[in-house]
């Protein structure tokens, strides 16, 4: 008899090989793609290690690169992981005030001017950001967390939505009392990879790995969800323990993701809908999916950041926002995506 | 067929819970065994639902458990300290109403059903044939590749009956299955799960609102009156018009079904 | 969820308009508020025109300072008596601190009332973060004077109405001079030498420098350098690090905050080549002196010149 699922893994190798083949697209389109022009030929031909297309291109570009691919990896898996878990599709990793976390301990770090952590090589903002996204994340799973059950949930949404407001709040605050250094504040949060390479790479590895993998095991269970608590439950998922990994992969994925590249908006909102838009609703695949989406999103983005009005660079965060938008929109008005349930 | 034939009993003893002030079930006692069908059946607000949920060991938090001379156990052993997955394995309890938040297919909607039974969530071979031949049971091949937001109620219902069979569990817990099925396919589909039941040996607990039907097809009947203890025992025995009166405070009539010989019952 | 009023898989012609018209009132709603909400481009000139005739014959008494530049300017003409107030962030020269505050820096932050509060009959005010301000400000028949300065010459404007308006035209003229004399002294000295590469990095995460229609490329370049970023039109942009490499910057100019030290600048990732890099020359410049302009440009001219050239002695200059 044919089984029906000799075909499963048509259904999903299709998107999988579509998906690598962005990402390689991208990744390379980022490594050649400047405000300077190199030349590869040099790249490889010269000895010297002070070639000026050598440094362009292993210190800046392929760090940088590697670092966007990741930051959209991390936001986009916490944004599908965040979107099954809360069986919301407008859910994204900001939603439980970890963002504004991150960008209060930026401000903080940055304002209240702290000496250089580790020797100097991760600046205090990025540190701060990163320490404050995980303290938001520990706060609120403390706080929201307590019952359990499908108040449960609700108690996160409303905790972190308060929560995130409030840092909000800190975070004028404190840039109203130290207007020195408001602007470049302002251009922080922003987002942007500028000047971000080995150095905040090796800072984020570890927790983004953690991350990476919290996020790949909590798929499936995650899928059992979408029918609610009770009957994932019945299916055999510990919610609650699912609930704490979930939010223990989601705010480290946002802490590491901030610290790379400060606050960057959509890619983790838009990242698990366009899997869905284009493959319809991915059992077990969204999360993985999303985070190869989410990664050509980023590089793509970062690239047009640092070239369309180079020499000087446009916030990445400015660039997701305004490609985004209009994709949003379109969901409106595309059948498909209504057939598959918007 | 099986040569282990594992004989299995749920049940629960003198239970008592309320939600807050109001008293839900009082004085409660139910045993499901291996092989065989329990029709539960009573008036509206009588704690079926609760019922179904204590012994599936998955209840709201604000449901207080008063008192029990035996918790809902399975084979003597509580279902709360199962664990999730365990429990899933030896008990699948399929809830009254359930929307899907995303658009999946009904292949993988059933395929999750075989949660339970993989390690770490990654699905075998053997899952993917189990489910194939849950929905060829169940006729299912012209809805196992269409998504759920196009389907309607009943082809829901069905799918969701299929992936609690597809959990190949001991024991199956059904919260109104047949509500939203046409008149003929809710015979079918009764007759398929007795069939099923009998053959491969799991016991059934399933609320049925319609009286005669599940005369029709119970092994045994639980009658739960509302604040009071359960009757039970088979459908000739239960469904008398005292009884019914008592539970319903209406007045019956019994006669017996011409074809199927069991009890069914009229309004007067 | 799923649509309700899908027959047949297509959503029905209605529906799809009235989507329609919401997409279009919303692409239109928010470019047509902020025409409407925009009043901030004052005219600057015109309002400064119209200030320095109103205190022609009557001079002005009671000014309310807006920000640290105004300040200075205004003390270095002598006009300390006649002012009656300043901002939280005006600290020279010592003695402005005896004088009470309106508040902070920026326009969102200040209080119409506040500066009212003073009976001012002039308030002197900074482009871009008090524009708000001034159409209120004369509404109530406040003279408002919009410090606009992307250059040094433009500051020696301002010095020159300043004195003007306050009655000590004597003063301000001998402030003038002073600084002419610096600036030309300086330019002597550098004379007839290239000028060097400059990057002025205003903050380091993300890189920020200086542009064309900043103040800071005017002193770098009167003190002898170039500024490599004189090419972008904005004040304050967010440059690629790439281009930084690229165009070989001699000196390298660092904010003096804990977080950014030469040290570290040295140890940046490809920055070994940069020429400034290699041969040390990364220089701390204090931010307060040359981010005012006002009186003390001059002082920040030579600073940047002893930076830009440390090969040359500026001594007797002051």
């Amino acid at each position: 008899m044919k089984n029906r699922y000799g075909r499963k893994n048509g259904r999903y190798v299709f998107p999988v090989v579509v998906l690598v083949m962005l990402l390689a697209f991208s990744f390379v389109f980022a490594l050649l793609t400047g405000a300077e022009r190199i030349s590869l030929h040099d790249v490889f031909s010269s000895g010297s290690d002070t070639d000026f297309s050598r440094i362009i291109l292993l210190n800046l570009r392929l760090p940088r690169a590697v670092l966007a691919a990741l930051a959209g990896v991390l936001l986009a898996g916490a944004g599908a992981a965040f979107q099954l878990f809360f069986r919301n599709p407008l859910a994204e990793p900001g939603i439980m005030g970890i963002s504004s976390g991150a960008a209060l301990g930026a401000v903080a770090a940055g304002v209240f001017s702290m000496t250089p952590v580790l020797g100097g090589t991760v600046s205090p903002v990025n540190a701060g950001a990163f320490c404050g996204a995980l303290a938001a994340g520990v706060l609120v799973s403390a706080l929201g967390g307590r019952r359990s059950g499908p108040s449960s949930t609700v108690a996160l949404l409303l905790c972190g939505t308060a929560l995130g407001t409030l840092y909000s709040a800190l975070t004028s605050i404190i840039l109203l009392l130290r207007e020195k250094e408001l602007h470049a504040m302002y251009v922080w949060m922003l987002g942007s990879f500028n000047g971000r390479g080995w150095d905040e790479l090796s800072f984020i590895a570890l927790p983004a790995a953690l991350a990476v993998i919290l996020l790949l095991v909590c798929a499936v269970p995650l899928d059992l969800l979408a029918g609610g608590e009770r009957t994932a439950a019945s299916l055999g998922v510990e919610v609650n323990r699912l609930r704490v990994l979930v939010m223990a992969a989601g705010a480290l994925a946002v802490s590491a993701a901030v610290c790379a590249g400060g606050t960057i908006g959509f890619v983790g909102l838009i990242a698990p809908h366009m899997v869905r838009r284009i493959y319809g609703a991915k059992s077990r695949a969204l999360i993985p999916l999303s985070m190869a989406a989410g990664a050509v999103l980023m590089l793509l983005s970062d690239t047009l950041a640092r070239t369309i009005a180079a020499p000087a660079e446009i916030p990445v965060g400015v660039i997701t926002s305004l490609l985004g938008a209009p994709f949003f929109i379109s969901l409106i008005f595309s059948d498909r995506g209504l057939r598959n349930g918007y | 067929m099986d040569t282990e034939k594992q004989l299995h009993t749920l049940s629960v003893q003198n239970v008592c819970a309320s939600y807050g002030m109001s008293v839900i079930l009082k004085n409660l006692t139910l045993s499901v065994h291996s092989g065989e069908i329990v029709c539960l059946t009573g008036p509206n607000g009588s704690g079926k639902s609760t019922l179904l949920s204590l012994l599936a060991g998955i209840v709201p938090g604000t449901l207080h458990i008063d008192s029990a001379d035996g918790m809902p156990s399975f084979d003597d052993t509580p279902v709360g300290s199962l664990g999730r997955k365990k429990a899933a394995l030896h008990i699948a309890y399929m809830i009254q109403e359930e929307k899907s938040a995303w658009n999946y297919t009904s292949r993988d909607i059933i395929l999750t059903g075989r949660y339970a039974h993989t390690v770490n969530g990654v699905y075998q071979q053997s899952d993917y044939d189990a489910v194939d031949s849950v929905i060829a049971a169940m006729g299912l091949e012209s809805l196992a590749d269409r998504r759920i937001f196009s389907m309607s109620g009943g082809e829901t219902q069905k799918v969701r009956i299929a992936r609690a069979l597809a959990q190949e569990p001991d024991m199956l817990l059904l919260d109104e299955p047949v509500a939203n099925l046409d008149f003929g396919y809710q015979a079918e589909l009764l007759t398929f799960i007795k069939k099923l039941a009998h053959e491969k040996n799991f016991g059934v607990l399933a609320s049925i609102h319609d009286l005669n039907t599940a005369s029709r097809f119970a092994d045994r009947i639980a009658l739960l009156p509302r604040g009071g203890p359960c009757i039970t025992g088979l459908a000739e025995r239960v469904l008398t018009p005292d009884n019914l009166a008592g539970v319903y405070s209406t007045s019956f009539g019994v006669f017996t079904h011409p074809v199927y010989g069991c009890p069914q019952v009229y309004t007067i | 969820m799923g649509c309700t009023l899908m027959r047949n898989g297509k959503i029905c012609g209605r529906e799809s308009l009235y989507r329609l018209l919401t997409v279009i009132c919303i692409f239109t709603f928010f470019p047509v508020l902020s025409l409407t909400a925009a009043d901030s481009s004052v005219d600057a000139k015109a309002i400064n025109t119209t200030a320095l005739q109103a205190f022609k014959s009557k001079h002005a008494e009671r000014i309310v300072s807006l920000s640290p530049a105004a300040t200075e300017i205004l003390c270095a003409v002598g006009a300390f008596s006649q002012i009656a107030a300043r901002t939280d962030f005006c600290d020279y020269p010592a003695e402005v601190k005896m004088l009470s505050s309106v508040g902070g820096f920026d326009g969102k932050t200040l209080s119409i009332e506040k500066i009212i509060s003073y009976k001012p009959d002039l308030v002197y005010a900074t482009h871009g973060m008090h524009d708000y301000l001034v159409n209120t400000l004369r509404s109530y028949g406040i003279q408002v004077y919009i410090s606009d300065a992307s250059f040094v010459k433009d500051v020696l404007t301002e010095i020159a109405d300043m004195g003007s308006i306050t009655g000590h035209e004597a003063e301000a003229a001998a402030v003038r001079n002073h600084i002419t004399s610096v600036l030309d002294a300086v330019n002597a000295k550098i004379q007839g030498l290239a000028a060097l590469s400059v990057y002025w990095e205003v903050w380091n995460s993300p890189y920020m420098s200086a542009g064309k229609d900043s103040f800071l490329n005017d002193l770098v370049t009167r003190a002898g350098g170039s500024n490599i970023f004189a090419d972008i039109n904005q004040a304050y942009p967010v440059v690629s690090e790439e281009t930084i490499i690229a165009r070989k910057p001699d000196v390298i100019l660092i904010p003096d905050t804990e977080s950014v030290t030469p040290q570290s600048v040295k140890t940046r990732a490809g920055w070994s080549t940069i020429p400034a890099v290699r041969s040390g020359r990364i220089i701390r410049i204090n931010s307060d002196v040359t981010a005012r302009p006002g009186p003390r440009i001059s002082d920040a001219v030579l600073l940047l010149a002893k930076a830009v050239h440390p090969e040359i002695s500026f001594d007797g200059i002051k």
